[in-house]
């Protein structure tokens, strides 16, 4: 579903992704782990094309993105991606956050994408707040909102770029609880993080990314478990010390 | 109440000097904020040439008086075309290229500065770059700009006195006017001095009007 060819990225003169290569099948959460400015996060922007790559080849579904042109659009339709700081567009209503891209994209009519959006904020546990305005929700309300804006569009593909790393901790949970969903629904989820806990109990696969490369890759009782890498073995020591 | 018999006794003319100050300022503003937009557009595109040509001009006419300008296209038409422009459409011009200059700045920082996560979003939903702009970044860049745009737009009313220079008989004018024919200096530019404020500050009103009504949702 997603293949990942000899991905490289510079900004200026810095390397931050080395040579990637990476394969993930249809229905498979994967967890990106590793210390701050490993490329995590570049890596999954660079697979909705938020970020250029400097070599090296992406394909989803088959289709290369990099040399996709104006077909960018429709390949993004069907990956959805949520960020640490939600983006939610501050002057539209939630409702109106989440029916905006079915319906300038064409694919639901006004009717449909209110009645897709009232499912998903069920889904969400947010039905009340549908006229509401993003300024005025908690983080872990907007987080699900964003979550939803992006369910909207029947995206094959979930990123999740630390979605919970701008919350206050109470309310990571509702937020996690939503993503275990997804998961479990089958989803197709790519997710950088730092809760090694939901990492452990939710991904299939974890990789640990360190310096731009990926160090390592296992299932995630093993990675956990017995990290074959000293660099793994390190970072985890540090992060699961409490 | 000297000024306000003065005032009675020439209205007939000052009426005809509003009315040409006022026509004069909304037709240049609706031309500067189109030609504005057009020279942000242009600014900010990929396109090198386009975007070099729009700074080039924005820093000219920004970097010039008004009253040179103004001038320069009243006798200059003369100059090139052989024809002599009309008083009237000359200041409109004039007064247009100036204010679209600065309208095109004020947008241009209206637009930057919205986040790029709005950007990415969007795009990331798979909507266009036009589709991006049109229901992301301008809704919201229009509310950010709207005090900036107020001033330019209480300034280009002020700024329409030069369009007297070249004898349009505009408020300021006909404050030339009323000076030699009632012999008083000081008096008839009190009058345009009020009136010029009571049209500058109804505007700011209603701009202030506007942003609060889109300030709704914060």
């Amino acid at each position: 579903m997603i293949k990942i060819e000899n991905l490289n990225k510079y900004f200026g003169g810095k390397h931050v992704l080395k040579n990637i290569n990476l394969q993930i099948e249809k229905g498979e959460v994967v967890a990106l782990i590793g210390p701050s400015g490993s490329g995590k996060s570049t890596l999954i922007r660079c697979i909705d094309y938020l970020e250029e790559p400097t070599s090296g080849n992406i394909y989803i579904n088959g289709k290369n993105i990099a040399q996709s042109g104006k077909d960018i659009d429709s390949i993004r339709q069907k990956i959805g991606m949520v960020f640490q700081h939600f983006n939610l567009f501050p002057h539209k209503t939630v409702l109106e956050n989440i029916t905006l891209a079915p319906v300038l994209t064409g694919r639901l009519t006004k009717d449909e994408a209110e009645k897709k959006a009232m499912e998903l904020l069920k889904i969400m546990d947010l039905l009340d707040k549908k006229d509401a305005y993003p300024n005025s929700l908690s983080g872990g309300q907007k987080q699900r909102i964003a979550i939803a804006r992006s369910l909207a569009m029947d995206p094959e593909i979930m990123l999740f770029d630390e979605a919970t790393s701008a919350l206050d901790p109470e309310m990571v949970g509702e937020v996690l609880n939503v993503m275990k969903y997804l998961a479990e629904e089958g989803m197709t989820m790519i997710v950088v993080t730092h809760e090694m806990a939901f990492a452990k109990q939710v991904a299939d696969r974890v990789i640990f990314m360190a310096d731009g490369e990926i160090v390592e890759e296992n299932s995630a009782v093993n990675l956990f478990e017995n990290p074959e890498n000293p660099r793994t073995r390190e970072f985890l020591s540090k992060v699961l010390a409490y | 109440m000297k000024v306000l018999e003065l005032f009675l006794e020439y209205k007939y003319y000052y009426i005809v000097g509003i009315k040409i100050t006022i026509l004069l300022s909304f037709l240049s503003l609706i031309a500067g904020v189109i030609i504005g937009t057009l020279l942000c557009l242009m600014k900010m595109s990929q396109n090198k040439l386009l975007s070099i040509i729009s700074t080039i001009y924005i820093e000219v006419v920004r970097g010039t008086p008004m009253m040179v300008q103004i001038a320069l296209v009243y006798f200059g038409s003369y100059v090139i075309t052989g024809v002599n422009m009309e008083g009237f459409i000359a200041a409109l011009i004039a007064v247009s290229l100036n204010s679209a200059a600065y309208v095109a700045e004020i947008i241009r920082s209206g637009i930057q500065s919205i986040d790029k996560g709005q950007w990415e979003a969007s795009r990331s939903l798979g909507l266009s770059n036009r589709q991006t702009m049109r229901y992301i970044i301008l809704p919201q860049a229009i509310k950010n700009i709207l005090p900036a745009l107020g001033n330019e737009f209480v300034t280009l009313i002020k700024e329409t006195a030069v369009a007297s220079t070249i004898g349009v008989a505009d408020l300021m004018y006909t404050s030339k006017i009323v000076q030699s024919t009632s012999y008083q200096p000081f008096n008839p530019l009190v009058i345009v001095a009020i009136i010029y404020f009571i049209m500058t500050f109804t505007l700011s009103q209603l701009i202030g009007v506007l942003e609060r009504r889109l300030s709704h949702c914060d």
